[in-house]
């Protein structure tokens, strides 16, 4: 399946937060959507969820537009990490996950044996099905993102969509979030994440859309699109990309912040 | 795994399986003898061991006590607990705040109004009930049509569009308190707004039985969604669910167990605060165990209150005032452990 975003322009009032920005997404891939704070990544998000009309644009499922399926049918195809996340009321771990389950229910049905099986199925895909009974609320960040990721394969939507996934996370955690993410493209999902940091781990076949203002600055492989031009460009601070090797050998390409005025 | 450290502790043993079936037993019980146990309770004595001779025993005064003043009263005390708790827990997840209580769209005060009105116009009791009924719904519709057109945050206009509707509703009530005879009408307003059961008829429970029995079954249905709906909009949305259309349903179920409680009862606050919270601390926020266990510990509770009411002092206590003596402090409770942990 592919899922693409196609002149999309949307916002608030007149002025809108996202200009024309384009790009399209395989299952399987991952697309890291990248810029400084206020660069129109929530904007796009929320678009392409359908919270927020597009102005004009459209987003695109093989070509079709997503714009006229009612709630259900969109969560059939998209799934949403949300970024915070606290629930007025101490739900269990797993019906958090069980929440997963409401698109694919008749709008009077709870979900039953079966959905259970699949809500613990994604918590033991995670490597967490030692926390199913255990109280939501009391979970550290990383565990509850973790939940969150179960509860959108409990959903079975091809694409996900993770609003800065890793924003209030120590660097050891982010880089668990960032191998989970890379496992699910490899099981065949299609991942869409926006951070405001460019610590991603890129890998060559990963898909980076650079925004800046609510323009793209560049949209392509991770090897285009990450240079020192564009980076400098959509942050308005002079950036550089090293290549390093680690003990192991193993080349890294890390975008580092050189601070000054530009 | 990183953090897999304490994975065994913080078990939360409110949601285990095997409890809700032990607290469904158990509430059942509890109100059938709860039921049982208000028929011998009253100015008229009848003690429980005489109960099965005087229902067998054909027409007798005792007889008329217990099936024409005491059932209706037993069933509407019960009724209105159950639908006031069920409307509170509804309310308090769609509005993602566990304070909220069946007042907040102003059914309760518009109620107050419509009653008072009609008791200042010296209509016959029925059509107090009816104007109660018609102006509680009247102040939730006004709310959600205040609020309809927003479309996020649609939550927060609409609490705030219920504080003006109570706060011109009750302004109202207020002007006609003042102009209202202080010899008849003035005591009838003020004890219709302290909340009784007293003038509780098979009447007055019939009237409002299929209200009651409509708004259960609203929100029975849609149990699991409601669950959602505690997440928010947008994430309700992402997990497949409409969740203004939803909220819509809800409002309406919630509305019609209150406003048809508070027409047969009068004010009776705290029950719909107060009941979900202790529910929620015996099997968890999960709506298809919250909504069952909130409606008969509601309607237990109600019972016994009234009960207390009509028999501890020579004078009747208006059931307004004993569910806010016993629920006020509960409350203070409540926020002082906000801070510590959410319930």
């Amino acid at each position: 399946m592919k899922l693409t975003a196609d002149h999309l322009t949307a916002g608030y009032m007149k002025k809108p937060a996202l200009r024309e920005v384009s790009f399209a997404l395989e299952s399987g891939q991952v697309l890291c959507v990248l810029g400084p704070n206020g660069g129109g990544k929530s904007t796009l998000f929320r678009t392409l969820l359908g919270f927020l009309p597009p102005q004009s644009g459209a987003v695109c499922l093989d070509g079709k537009p997503l714009a006229g399926l009612s709630p259900a049918r969109m969560a059939q195809y998209l799934s949403y990490i949300p970024q915070a996340h606290a629930p007025a009321f101490r739900y269990r771990v797993l019906d958090v996950v069980l929440m997963g389950r409401t698109c694919h229910l008749h709008a009077l049905r709870c979900p039953g044996k079966t959905d259970e099986e699949l809500a613990m199925r994604a918590l033991r895909r995670l490597d967490i099905g030692y926390l199913a009974q255990r109280d939501y609320t009391e979970l550290s960040g990383g565990e509850r993102k973790l939940v969150l990721i179960a509860r959108a394969l409990c959903q079975q939507a091809q694409f996900m969509v993770m609003d800065e996934p890793t924003s209030d996370l120590d660097f050891a955690k982010s880089q668990l979030i960032y191998d989970v993410i890379q496992s699910l493209a490899a099981d065949g999902y299609g991942v869409l994440l926006s951070t405001h940091a460019p610590d991603y781990p890129f890998r060559p076949q990963d898909q980076v859309l650079l925004l800046r203002r609510g323009r793209t600055v560049a949209c392509g492989g991770s090897a285009e699109v990450l240079t020192a031009e564009n980076l400098s460009a959509a942050y308005d601070t002079p950036m550089e990309i090293l290549q390093m090797a680690d003990s192991a050998g193993r080349t890294h390409r890390v975008c580092a912040v050189l601070g000054g005025a530009p | 795994m990183i953090w897999k450290r304490n994975a065994s502790t913080c078990i939360d043993k409110s949601q285990a399986p095997g409890r809700m079936s032990r607290t469904v037993a158990l509430l059942a019980v509890l109100s059938i003898a709860a039921v049982l146990g208000s028929f011998a309770v009253g100015y008229y004595k009848i003690p429980l061991s005489r109960l099965p001779g005087v229902l067998l025993g054909g027409a007798s005064t005792e007889l008329d006590v217990l099936v024409r003043v005491r059932l209706p009263r037993i069933l509407a005390a019960y009724a209105i607990g159950a639908a006031l708790a069920t409307a509170g827990s509804a309310y308090q997840g769609m509005f993602k705040n566990p304070l909220v209580s069946p007042e907040i769209l102003g059914v309760s005060a518009g109620a107050g109004l419509g009653a008072a009105l009609s008791i200042t116009l010296e209509f016959p009791y029925y059509i107090t009930q009816t104007m109660a009924f018609v102006f509680g719904l009247a102040a939730a519709a006004l709310c959600y049509l205040a609020a309809r057109r927003v479309r996020f945050g649609q939550t927060v206009s609409m609490i705030l569009a219920g504080t003006m509707i109570q706060t011109l509703a009750t302004a109202m009530t207020t002007l006609l308190k003042y102009l209202a005879d202080p010899n008849d009408a003035l005591p009838a307003i003020t004890f219709w707004l302290m909340g009784s059961l007293t003038k509780v008829d098979m009447d007055a429970l019939l009237f409002s039985a299929a209200p009651m029995a409509a708004g259960f079954l609203i929100l029975f249905a849609m149990r699991y969604r409601l669950n959602v709906l505690t997440l928010g909009d947008e994430e309700a949305m992402s997990l497949g669910i409409d969740p203004r259309r939803t909220r819509a349903a809800a409002i309406v179920g919630a509305t019609l167990l209150s406003a048809a409680s508070v027409c047969m009862g009068g004010m009776i606050g705290f029950v719909g605060l107060m009941i979900p919270h202790i529910a929620r601390w015996i099997v968890g926020p999960q709506y298809r165990r919250l909504l069952p266990v909130a409606c008969m510990a509601g309607g237990c509770y109600l019972l016994v209150m009234d009960d207390i009411a009509r028999s501890a002092m020579t004078m009747e206590i208006p059931l307004g005032v004993m569910t806010a003596v016993a629920g006020a402090p509960f409350f203070l409770y409540l926020i002082t452990r906000q801070g510590v942990e959410r319930s």
